[in-house]
């Protein structure tokens, strides 16, 4: 069939071309590496990578008071302040692997920060304890200066100092409740029994991970990766970021694909082809059939290849053929449509440059916004442009969520007829 | 019997305000070479655009082989093969890949697809380079492997448009009698040129396109017979020629007189003859010829004559 001799000449052109073969592969998996060699070991030979130690700087200008000054635990420090036990908890062996803490005073913590010589600073301020035992009007607050640059390291200590300060809350809540009742049957704790019981509920959560049942969330700092299933947060940033990848040159493969028509038109190729006995439907139509085949092959490598070596999980198979396949036909037909558009390679070069950068960004977004406080409102936003349709069907996949996946995929199905419609029907015209 | 292999009636198309091809009607017979000759823009590619089915014409009608090009394009391309000015090729795969491709676009397959390709690497002399990227071919070797493709399915009617521009003199010889060959196979053959002597040496036919209208058809001797068969005296001077050419038409022999780009033109009977009294004429004129070309009648002196601009123009 004449179709197919035309897709198989596209395709085989497209992969002796060292630039094709480099942004439809080289470069996703070349980002996906870095993140991972950036905040792992995989280049070792064993299948598991470290969570990097962060170099944390606390600020303890905690000048509340507990109820007994130095109160002293049983074979623990003694403490004035909540900062004081806050600190005291993050000094513990379990912490060694994930921080490595120094302390200064606010100005020197800042600057070591914007110097890079400290990957966060832990400020905590005066009124902290006052806040925490309800002593003052204003909120518990702890403040995190990180380096923007880092992001997984900041993020697991903050993880940690809000499950520590929960921890405090809860007590101080159990502590007030356990009081009052002892006080109804008559029973009046003096300030050191109010603080050894303070202090008990608040080390529960140390007991209870001592005994594996954690409050506090704490990340194991060596995780193995190979053939697990399981979320975990190098997992989920490698699986954003491949798929954002994928998601976003996919549609330069697509428009690329589309571009050969102008590219046969400039070379007088096309002309050519028009003169012999082929229809101008199976001319077209060959030419998209290799940038449909062109993104199958790019999507099956890259997904494959982020299953084997960093053992990403994509989600149930039917939930990922959806995506992968909503895919394939939303980036083929984006490219034709955006190409009906333009009339030379010469213009081509602008869509590429510009139209495809920003929609492509846009679509992936969520990547890069992923742990912040905007990170709900693109969910979204992305979905302005056909990558964003893409990137949320994967999300939903992964996260198991088949009627999410299934509606998205629906999504880019209609998109891409749409596309298809009105990009056919320009070539059509232009060359009938 | 010779049947029409091309028929070309009224043929009409427009760019814009441009009327490229102004009501041009031709008939080719099977087994012969017919000539387009023209200067750039004259209409040629546009004319070869609507036969081959490239380009829809505003009005008229083109036949291949009895098939209409508008009504049966399959069948009326099925039987042409097209020689593309502009060389069309794929640069980034080989020659032999080049050609199974377009095999395949005219419809070979399997054996017959492997013996044509090889058939026509030889007949272009690229067997030693079939597997080498064209991109490393020199003009004249892309030129060739470009005339090749059209000839992969065995066409009737071969169209070739300037297939001879920008190449070594070696590579246009081996075009040249590759045609000769075709015709003596009996391949109708179309072909363009803006080079006289080629359409002088191959045509059995010869159409003289200008502006998009043909203004002259017939074959070589017919065509010289418009001119009368006179010499061609082509003068530079010195001065504005305006009362020298006064002169030089009332001069016995002279029959007509052009001024162009500041060069004169005589048509005479007899070009040794007239040559002293036109130096004698120009001496009384006071008018210095600094520059004499004396042409025998050719297909450049029937442009001339027809429409009084060069052919290379």
């Amino acid at each position: 069939m004449k179709i197919i001799a035309i897709a198989i000449k596209d395709l085989w052109r497209a992969f002796r071309s060292f630039f094709a073969l480099a942004f439809m592969f080289g470069v996703p998996i070349l980002m996906t590496a870095m993140f991972a060699f950036l905040f792992g070991g995989i280049g070792g030979n064993e299948p598991e990578f470290t969570i990097p130690r962060t170099d944390v700087v606390i600020v303890n200008q905690d000048e509340g008071s507990l109820l007994v000054p130095n109160f002293e635990v049983e074979g623990k420090n003694s403490f004035s302040t909540m900062g004081e036990m806050l600190v005291d908890t993050l000094q513990q062996e379990t912490f060694e692997d994930l921080m490595t803490l120094t302390t200064a005073n606010e100005a020197d913590a800042r600057l070591a920060v914007d110097n890079q010589q400290a990957g966060m600073a832990l400020i905590i301020p005066a009124e902290f304890t006052n806040a925490l035992i309800g002593q003052s009007n204003q909120p518990a607050e702890i403040e995190f200066y990180q380096d923007p640059e880092l992001s997984l390291g900041p993020q697991i200590i903050q993880s940690i100092v809000m499950s520590v300060v929960d921890g405090f809350s809860s007590g101080i809540l159990t502590l007030d409740t356990v009081t009052t009742v002892l006080e109804d049957q008559g029973v009046i704790l003096n300030q050191v029994e109010n603080m050894t019981l303070l202090s008990n509920l608040t080390a529960g959560s140390d007991s209870q991970q001592d005994a594996g049942d954690t409050n506090l969330n704490i990340i194991t700092p060596t995780i193995n990766t190979a053939g697990s299933e399981q979320a975990n947060p190098l997992q989920t940033i490698l699986r954003s970021i491949m798929a954002g990848m994928m998601i976003f040159y996919a549609f330069f493969t697509g428009t690329s694909a589309a571009q050969t028509i102008l590219q046969e038109q400039e070379n007088g190729t096309l002309a050519r082809l028009f003169m012999t006995p082929t229809p101008t439907t199976t001319i077209l139509n060959g030419k998209f059939l290799a940038g449909f085949l062109m993104i199958i092959v790019q999507v099956i490598v890259l997904l494959g290849f982020a299953n084997l070596v960093f053992g990403i999980y994509w989600g149930p198979l039917i939930s990922l053929l959806m995506a992968s396949i909503g895919l394939v036909a939303l980036a083929t037909s984006f490219g034709i449509f955006v190409m009906s558009l333009v009339k030379s390679t010469k213009q081509a070069g602008i869509i590429f440059g510009a139209v495809l950068t920003f929609t492509g960004m846009l679509g992936i977004s969520s990547v890069f916004v992923m742990g912040t406080p905007i990170e709900k409102a693109f969910n979204y936003i992305p979905l302005l442009v056909p990558q964003g349709w893409a990137m949320n069907a994967f999300e939903a996949s992964w996260n198991d969520n088949g009627v999410q996946t299934l509606l998205h995929t629906g999504g880019m199905l209609v998109l891409a007829i749409l596309f298809f419609a009105i990009g056919n029907a320009r070539f059509k015209k232009r060359f009938n | 019997m010779k049947t029409e292999a091309i028929k070309v009636q009224n043929l009409d198309k427009h760019f814009d305000d441009i009327h490229a091809v102004d009501d041009v009607s031709f008939t080719i017979h099977t087994g012969e070479i017919f000539s387009l000759l023209g200067p750039n823009g004259a209409g040629k590619t546009t004319t070869i655009g609507m036969i081959s089915g490239l380009l829809t014409p505003d009005a008229g009608e083109v036949w291949l082989m009895g098939n209409s090009v508008l009504k049966s394009p399959k069948l009326a391309k099925a039987a042409l093969g097209v020689v593309p000015q502009e060389i069309a090729l794929y640069e980034d795969i080989s020659a032999r890949a080049n050609l199974n491709f377009w095999g395949k676009m005219y419809g070979l397959r399997g054996e017959e697809l492997i013996t044509r390709v090889d058939e026509v690497l030889a007949l272009v002399g690229l067997e030693d380079r079939a597997n080498g990227a064209v991109s490393k071919f020199s003009g004249g070797m892309q030129r060739r492997l470009n005339v090749g493709i059209a000839l992969l399915h065995e066409p009737q009617v071969i169209i070739m448009d300037e297939p001879t521009v920008g190449i070594d003199p070696q590579s246009r010889r081996k075009i040249l009698d590759s045609v000769k060959q075709l015709r003596d196979q009996g391949v109708t053959i179309l072909y363009t040129t803006h080079y006289m002597e080629e359409a002088q040496e191959l045509s059995d036919r010869i159409a003289i396109m200008d502006n998009g209208k043909i203004i002259a058809l017939g074959s070589h001797q017919e065509l010289i017979e418009i001119v009368g068969e006179l010499d061609r005296i082509c003068l530079t001077i010195n001065e504005k020629p305006l009362n020298v050419i006064r002169a030089w038409e009332s001069l016995e022999g002279v029959e007509k007189v052009t001024a162009e780009d500041g060069r004169i033109n005589l048509f005479v009977k007899d070009s040794n003859r007239v040559l002293p009294d036109i130096f004698e004429t120009a001496a009384k004129e006071n008018v210095r010829i600094t520059g004499v070309d004396i042409q025998e009648p050719n297909l450049e002196a029937v442009f001339l004559h027809l429409t009084g601009r060069a052919l290379r123009d």
